[in-house]
């Protein structure tokens, strides 16, 4: 009993993998839209400067002036908090990807730069957007630099700092007179043309730095991933794959109703029939082929939002019962379409149109959150709109097992009704053969 | 090996098939005859299980009714339309058959099926690059994989070049020899005449004569105002000489 309809299932998943049509529209459509979407939904999030939180928690002249330096570059848009947990609050609600923290001690630290010292910032940054925070840790070594260079140039702080270092020198027993002489002969010079720079006016801000200087930080970022927001996606590929995901369900349906309706219109149907196997065997067996296509094309698409974009399932468990749940309901879909129409063509031409239109109606093209309301409540006709929902809560959506249980659910009773409808239009469609 | 039992079957207000009586003997070939819509696919479809009929017995002698699917394993079945999956090769198209017959069937025993319809050499070729007559060919071997008690072939030679009608002729005979039941519907005389140990002629849903190509020429076979003798005369006779739908 097992061996036919191992037959007939490998059979269809051979011929899909040499249909290139169809294997595009299985595999490589629904990648394609994953990818693209993603790449276009993150560029329409970031369309100009960065969005940043600043806090300054310790009110000086140094941490004024550095806040001051991140209002004042083009590349950030600044907006001040008072705090650490107001500031995080603005990065969940995905407002803005970090926030800088110029925390206690900040002056102190910073007055010490000649001095080995460096300037503290604490970052709390949005996990999904690892890529901004990387260059925003580059935009704070810069000005980092900046102010490192205006410090060098400011003949009076200059002269606090020498002063310091003066302190530590003489405090410093293990250091012999002659190198004490040489540090202070230089520190001599360095105040000398402090000095004289601003005599002549030529009090510049430096913009660069020599290579000689490249082991050297001014700043000390000590950087922190703050605790994901579950209504909003780590990032926008979270968004788009199992977008992907609806698009490949639709191509395994659709790759499902042609064979069948050409098994028919060629005869291979009455061929199938003619052997030693019932027709409910016939149709389970090509109903496995379904699932497994459906299965693998889930599974490579959610291997590759994990390994190349960075989506990790909250829940991998739920996520394969998700995905099992998927294939079974849409293959009963495939059937429910295949029983309804009597001809091969009308069952293909058909089911295609039905397909695009409900795929699309429940957030194939556009993210249900980015519908508007009309839309948005005319998509749960839409079996796609509940399969995109069962595979969201176990991959970033997280929240309680009920809910994840509840979408999954959704899915099943679709699949539920699709396969009652489908054996009463089988049931008629065997008589009349 | 193959008893109907006065059968019918009727769609909607047609009576396709209307109380045809037939018997296919182990090692005979027997021809159905008949002109488009006479009825003789619907009486394939009710030997083969494919078809229920309305009433009437459909026997395959020592296994049962054909519309059990274990008797359907004695039965090999070559449709008229070319029933083949494009993107497999020859080679795998015996395997899947034979399997959904439940055969344990060797890869060199696929080969000898292959070998014996003439695609050896293309074994590994997809059937979507094969022409007609090979396609027809591989339809017949189809049906021979599992090695049937009954062949059932729905004009096995439809728009094949001469070579491989000869062909599939010598191996309709052959399996006959060998102790096949051989029921055939075919529209070529010269076929009948040819490979078919009996031919029932066969019209409008009713068998209107059948026996030997001899005994049917020499009852049926004598043209009006001619003293010649043929099959299709035979069926010209039987059958009439208006224009069928």
């Amino acid at each position: 009993m097992i061996r036919p309809m191992i037959a007939i299932a490998l059979k269809d998943l051979r011929l899909l993998a040499r249909d290139r049509g169809a294997l595009f529209f299985t595999i490589l459509f629904p990648v394609i839209i994953a990818v693209l979407f993603g790449m276009v939904f993150g560029r329409m999030s970031t369309p100009g400067p960065l969005d940043v939180v600043v806090v300054v928690t310790q009110d000086g002249p140094l941490a004024r002036s550095f806040a001051a330096a991140l209002q004042a570059d083009s590349a950030l848009h600044v907006q001040v908090a008072a705090n650490k947990q107001s500031g995080a609050e603005i990065v969940q609600q995905g407002h803005a990807a970090a926030v800088i923290i110029l925390p206690e001690g900040f002056d102190d630290r910073a007055e010490a730069l000649l001095s080995g010292g460096s300037m503290p910032l604490e970052l709390f940054g949005d996990p999904s957007r690892a890529a901004e925070l990387g260059l925003l840790e580059g935009k704070l070594m810069e000005i980092g630099f900046r102010q490192f260079m205006l410090a060098v140039t400011d003949s009076d702080r200059l002269r606090r700092q020498s002063a310091q270092i003066r302190r530590q020198l003489a405090n410093d027993p293990n250091l012999h007179a002659l190198e004490q002489t040489a540090v202070l002969k230089i520190l001599a010079g360095a105040e000398e043309l402090a000095a004289a720079r601003k005599n002549e006016g030529e009090k510049k801000t430096a913009t660069s730095v020599g290579g000689g200087m490249s082991d050297f930080r001014p700043v000390r970022i000590r950087t922190e991933l703050l605790a994901h927001n579950q209504d909003d996606p780590p990032s926008t590929y979270a968004v788009t794959f199992p977008q992907g995901v609806v698009w490949g369900l639709a191509g395994c349906v659709m790759a499902f109703v042609t064979t069948l309706a050409s098994e028919r219109a060629q005869g291979t149907l009455t061929r199938l029939r003619a052997a030693p196997l019932s027709m409910h065997l016939i149709l389970a067996s090509k109903g496995m082929a379904c699932v497994a296509s459906s299965m693998i094309m889930q599974a490579l698409l959610l291997v590759l939002a994990w390994a190349a974009f960075d989506v990790h399932p909250v829940n991998l468990a739920m996520l394969i019962l998700a995905m099992t749940v998927n294939a079974i309901s849409f293959t009963a879909l495939a059937m429910m379409i295949a029983a309804l129409f009597r001809s091969g063509a009308g069952t293909d031409g058909a089911g295609r149109a039905l397909i695009l239109v409900l795929a699309i109606v429940g957030g194939g093209s556009i993210p249900l959150v980015f519908m508007p309301p009309v839309l948005r409540s005319i998509s749960v006709v839409s079996p796609f709109r509940w399969a995109i929902a069962a595979i969201e809560g176990p991959l970033w959506r997280g929240g309680s097992i009920a809910d994840q249980f509840a979408a999954i659910g959704s899915v099943a009773i679709v699949g539920i009704v699709c396969a009652v409808i489908s054996l009463g239009g089988m049931a008629k469609w065997r008589r009349g053969s | 090996m193959l008893i109907l039992r006065d059968v019918r079957r009727a769609f909607g207000s047609l009576q396709a098939v209307d109380g045809v009586s037939l018997k296919v003997d182990r090692a005979e070939v027997v021809g159905l005859l008949g002109p488009n819509g006479a009825g003789k696919s619907t009486t394939v479809a009710m030997a083969t299980g494919l078809l229920k009929p309305d009433s009437g017995e459909v026997e395959v002698v020592g296994f049962g009714n054909p519309m059990r699917a274990s008797v359907r394993r004695q039965i090999g079945l070559a449709p008229q339309e070319l029933a083949l999956y494009e993107g497999l090769t020859g080679f795998e198209t015996l395997v899947f058959f034979s399997r959904l017959y439940g055969a344990s069937i060797h890869r060199d025993a696929i080969q000898c099926g292959l070998d014996e319809v003439g695609l050896a050499s293309r074994a590994h070729d997809r059937v979507g690059h094969y022409s007609g007559g090979m396609k027809r060919r591989l339809n017949l071997a189809v049906a021979l994989i599992h090695k049937p008690s009954l062949l059932v072939l729905d004009e096995p030679t439809a728009g094949v070049d001469p070579q491989s009608r000869a062909h599939v002729r010598e191996i309709i005979r052959r399996h006959a020899a060998a102790g096949c039941a051989v029921l055939v519907t075919t529209h070529d005389m010269e076929e009948a005449e040819k490979i078919c140990d009996r031919i029932a002629v066969m019209d409008q849903g009713v068998i209107r004569a059948h026996g030997t190509l001899a005994q049917l020429v020499a009852a049926h076979g004598t043209a009006e105002g001619t003293h010649a003798r043929s099959l299709e005369e035979v069926l010209l006779n039987l059958t009439g000489r208006s224009l069928r739908e």
